[in-house]
C-alpha cells in the first residue's frame, strides 16, 4: 500500500463521520421546521390544480387521451422541492461563513469536503422524505380519480432523486461562491429561474399554435428557435432539462435513455460537488 | 383700443380661416384614395427542385427554391428531384417561395452527382416518371413507374380516359333520348304513367375510373439508405447548375404503430387522437366512445415537416410527430373488461341524427342502408361502464398488431377535490411538529 492510499483509507473514515455530524444536524433541523412541511403542501396543492385541469378537460371534452397525465404534477412538485432544498443549501452554507461558524468548524475534525458532502447529503435524505411523500399523494390521487396505475410515476420519483441532488449540489457551490448570505441567495434565484423558465418557457412556446404562414421573421418562430438554441446548450448543464428529458425517456419505455439522462446528471452533480470544495479551498475559512 | 378689439375677432375668424384650409388640404391629400392595383411581385429566374416525395402513404408534389438548403425524403423508398428553371417569387400571403409555372417552366438536363464527405457516390441521369394509384386502395396500388414503363402506363391510362370520356358522352347521349323516349309514351298513356312493360331499358353509366396518374415528367430518381448527402446538378456541357448545391437528408420512421380517433358519442365532430402505445384514454363513466383505428408512423418532427414542405419554418429537430394513414385493414379489435373473458368488437356504421325542433341536439343510430342516405362514421362502439377496459388489434394471423394496445378509464371526475385534501395533510403534520417542539422547548426551559 502506498503512502496516499494509506492516507487516502485514513482520512476518508474521518471524513465521513463527520459529514455525517453534519449531515444529521441539517437534516433534523429541517425536519423539525413548519417550513418544510408548508411548502410540501404549496407543492402538492400546485400540482392538484394541474391534474384537476386534467379532470374538468375530460368534463367538458368527454375523452382525454394522455401517456401519463401525472407527471406534470410530478414535475411541478419535484421543482418545488428542489428549489426549496437548493435554496436551503446555499442559504446554510452562507450562513455559516457570514456568521463565521464554518470558522469554528474548521478548528473541528471537519474539512472542506466533509462540510460539502454533509450539507448535500442533509438536503437529498431530506429530499428523500419529501418525495416519499409526494409518491403517497400520487398514489393516493390514482386511487381516487381511477387513474391507470403505472411505474412511470415510481420511476420518475426515483429519476427524480438525482436531478434534485444535482440542483442542490449546484445551490451549494452557488452559496459558497456567492460569499455573502444575499449575494448567494440572488445568483441562486437568478440562475434557478433561468433555468426553470428556459425549461418552461421551451414547453410553452413549443406548443403555441403558428399562425397559418409563419415565417422566418414571425417573433414567435425566432422567440422558439432562440429557446430551442438555449436549451440545447443548457441542458449539458441544467438539471431541470435532463429531468424533461429522462421523463420523456420513462413514457417511450427507453431504459437505456433514462440511464444515460440520470447519468448526466450524476456528472453534473460530480462537477458541482467538486467545484464547490474547490471554490471553499480557494476562498478559505474567512 | 375698441377698434384693436373689433379687429380681433375678423383676424381671429381669418386665422381660424386659413388654418382650416390647410387642415382641409392636408387632410384631403391623406385620405385621397390610392389607386388600386394587381398584386403582382416580381419574379426573378431561378433554379429551383421540383419534388416529387413518398410521404409513407402516397406521393406528395412540393418545391425546393434557392432559399431552401436541405431537402428531405424518406429513405428506402423512391423519390424524384426534377431540376427545373422557373420564374420564382415571394408570395406574401402564405410568405412562401412560389413558382410561376406557366411563364417558364424549364427542365435543366444534365446528371444529379450525390455526394458524401465531397467524394461522388452516385451519379443519377435524368428519367421520365409517372405516378398511378387507384384511389379505392392508395397504399396498395400506388406505383412510380419510370422508362418506358411509365410511358406504356400513361399510354394506356390516358387511352382508358379517352374511352371512359367517350363512353359517358354516349351515355349522356343515350339518357337524353331514353328522357324524350319516356317523355312521348307518357303522353301517349291516358293515366300519364308508362307501364313497366312498355318502359324502354335505361342507359347504364359508364364504370368511372378510379385509377388516377401524372403526366409523364423528366426527374432524378432517388432511392438512398439513411444518411446526409450532399447533391448538385452537372449540366450536360459539364457545368456546374448555380444554386443546385444543397444538402439531402434521407430519413426514416423512428416507429410503426396503430393511432386511434376516439370518437365520444357526446361529441361526435371532437375526435380525440391516441397515437402512443401507452396512451391512457380517459372518458366519463357510462360514456359512449367510437373507436377507429389507424396505421400510423413516427417521424422526427423537423424531417417529415420539411419533408412536406421545405419552407416550413414551424417544424422542431427537438420533436417527433406521429403521422396516421389508412384505416387497419383487415384487423379485429378485441376488447377485456376486467378479468372477463377477451370479445371481440366489430367496425359499424353509424348515422348521425339531427333531433327535430328548434334546439340543438342529435343523436347516433346504427346506419340503416334502407333508410338512410350515407353514414355519418364508423367504428368499433365501446360503452365505458367499467372503471377500465383494455383494447388491441389482432391481425389475420392472430398476432397482435404492435402499439395498438391501448387501456380505457373512467375517470371518477366527483372525486377531484380529494387531491387537494391530500395536499393539506403535510401542513397540519407540520404544526404538529411545530407544537410538539415548543412543547419539548417549554419542558427543557431554564427553570430545568
Amino acid at each position: 500500500m502506498t503512502r496516499t492510499s494509506r492516507l487516502i483509507s485514513r482520512l476518508w473514515p474521518e471524513r465521513l463521520r463527520a459529514a455525517s455530524v453534519i449531515e444529521g444536524r441539517n437534516r433534523t433541523s429541517q425536519l423539525a421546521s413548519i417550513g418544510i412541511y408548508v411548502i410540501m403542501s404549496m407543492s402538492f396543492i400546485a400540482a392538484s390544480v394541474a391534474l384537476s385541469n386534467t379532470v374538468r378537460f375530460v368534463e367538458r371534452n368527454a375523452v382525454l387521451s394522455s401517456r401519463q397525465p401525472l407527471f406534470l404534477p410530478i414535475s411541478l412538485i419535484v421543482v418545488v422541492f428542489s428549489f426549496m432544498l437548493t435554496l436551503a443549501a446555499a442559504l446554510t452554507v452562507a450562513r455559516e461563513r457570514d456568521r463565521g461558524t464554518f470558522r469554528v468548524l474548521m478548528f473541528a475534525p471537519v474539512d472542506e469536503v466533509a462540510f460539502v458532502l454533509g450539507n448535500f447529503a442533509a438536503q437529498i435524505r431530506t429530499y428523500v422524505v419529501m418525495a416519499l411523500f409526494g409518491l403517497v399523494w400520487a398514489s393516493l390521487a390514482t386511487y381516487f380519480l381511477n387513474l391507470a396505475f403505472s411505474t412511470q410515476v415510481l420511476l420518475a420519483f426515483a429519476a427524480s432523486v438525482p436531478t434534485v441532488a444535482a440542483v442542490v449540489a449546484f445551490g451549494l457551490l452557488i452559496g459558497i461562491w456567492g460569499g455573502k448570505t444575499r449575494t448567494a441567495i440572488a445568483y441562486l434565484v437568478l440562475i434557478a429561474l433561468a433555468f426553470i423558465g428556459l425549461q418552461i418557457g421551451g414547453d410553452v412556446v413549443a406548443n403555441t399554435t403558428f399562425s397559418q404562414s409563419p415565417t422566418q421573421n414571425d417573433p414567435i418562430v425566432v422567440v422558439r428557435n432562440v429557446i430551442i438554441a438555449a436549451n440545447s446548450a443548457i441542458q449539458w448543464v441544467s438539471p431541470y432539462a435532463q429531468m424533461s428529458q429522462g421523463l420523456d425517456a420513462i413514457l417511450d419505455g427507453n431504459l437505456g435513455k433514462l440511464a444515460l439522462h440520470i447519468a448526466v446528471t450524476v456528472a453534473q452533480s460530480t462537477v458541482f460537488l467538486l467545484a464547490a470544495v474547490l471554490v471553499l479551498k480557494r476562498k478559505g475559512s474567512g | 383700443m375698441q377698434q384693436r378689439l373689433a379687429h380681433r375677432p375678423a383676424g381671429l375668424i381669418r386665422a381660424i380661416k386659413a388654418a382650416g384650409s390647410i387642415f382641409v388640404v392636408f387632410f384631403a391629400v391623406l385620405g385621397m384614395p390610392i389607386r388600386s392595383g394587381a398584386q403582382a411581385f416580381p419574379r426573378e429566374r431561378a433554379f429551383v427542385y421540383g419534388v416529387t416525395n413518398y410521404d409513407g402513404r402516397l406521393y406528395e408534389s412540393t418545391l425546393a427554391p434557392p432559399s431552401v438548403d436541405t431537402v428531405y425524403l424518406l429513405a428506402d423508398r423512391t423519390n424524384v428531384l426534377s431540376p427545373r428553371n422557373t420564374l420564382a417569387y415571394f408570395w406574401p400571403i402564405t410568405n412562401r417561395y412560389q413558382a410561376d409555372w406557366e411563364l417558364m417552366n424549364e427542365l435543366v438536363t444534365g446528371t444529379l452527382q450525390v455526394s458524401v464527405g465531397g467524394r461522388v457516390e452516385r451519379s443519377i441521369e435524368l428519367s421520365e416518371y409517372v405516378v398511378q394509384y387507384d384511389i379505392a386502395s392508395p397504399q396498395d396500388s400506388l406505383a412510380l413507374l419510370f422508362g418506358s414503363e411509365a410511358r406504356a402506363k400513361f399510354t394506356e391510362w390516358d387511352k382508358a380516359q379517352s374511352e371512359y370520356r367517350t363512353a359517358l358522352e354516349a351515355y349522356y347521349a343515350a339518357q337524353l333520348r331514353w328522357n324524350d323516349q319516356v317523355n312521348i309514351l307518357r303522353q301517349k298513356s291516358a293515366s300519364g304513367i308508362v307501364p313497366p312493360n312498355l318502359m324502354p331499358p335505361e342507359p347504364l353509366e359508364p364504370v368511372r375510373q378510379t385509377v388516377l396518374s401524372s403526366t409523364p415528367a423528366q426527374g432524378f430518381l432517388i432511392a438512398l439508405p439513411v444518411g446526409t448527402y450532399d447533391i448538385s446538378v452537372i449540366r450536360a456541357d459539364g457545368t456546374l447548375q448555380p444554386d443546385s448545391k444543397k444538402t439531402l437528408v434521407m430519413f426514416e420512421k423512428q416507429r410503426d404503430g396503430i393511432s386511434y380517433n376516439v370518437v365520444p358519442q357526446t361529441r361526435w365532430i371532437a375526435a380525440e387522437s391516441s397515437e402512443n402505445d401507452g396512451d391512457v384514454v380517459y372518458a366519463l363513466r357510462g360514456s359512449t366512445l367510437y373507436l377507429q383505428p389507424h396505421l400510423s408512423g413516427r417521424y422526427n418532427d423537423l424531417q417529415y415537416g420539411r419533408m412536406l414542405d421545405p419552407q416550413d419554418p414551424a417544424a422542431r429537430p427537438d420533436r417527433s410527430r406521429w403521422v396516421a394513414f389508412d384505416a387497419a385493414p383487415s384487423s379485429k379489435m378485441i376488447v377485456t373488461r376486467g378479468a372477463g373473458p377477451a370479445s371481440e368488437l366489430p367496425s359499424q356504421f353509424y348515422y348521425v341524427r339531427q333531433l327535430p325542433g328548434t334546439g340543438l341536439g342529435y343523436e347516433v343510430v346504427a346506419f340503416d342502408p334502407g333508410v338512410m342516405e350515407q353514414p355519418s362514421f364508423s367504428g368499433h362502439a365501446i360503452q365505458l361502464n367499467e372503471p377500465e377496459i383494455d383494447i388491441y388489434m389482432i391481425s389475420d394471423t392472430g398476432a397482435i398488431v404492435a402499439g395498438s394496445r391501448r387501456r380505457i378509464v373512467a375517470l371518477n371526475t366527483d372525486m377531484v377535490w380529494m387531491p387537494y385534501a391530500f395536499g393539506i395533510v403535510p401542513a397540519a403534520m407540520g404544526v404538529i411538529v411545530l407544537l410538539a417542539r415548543r412543547r419539548a422547548t417549554r419542558r427543557v426551559g431554564p427553570e430545568n
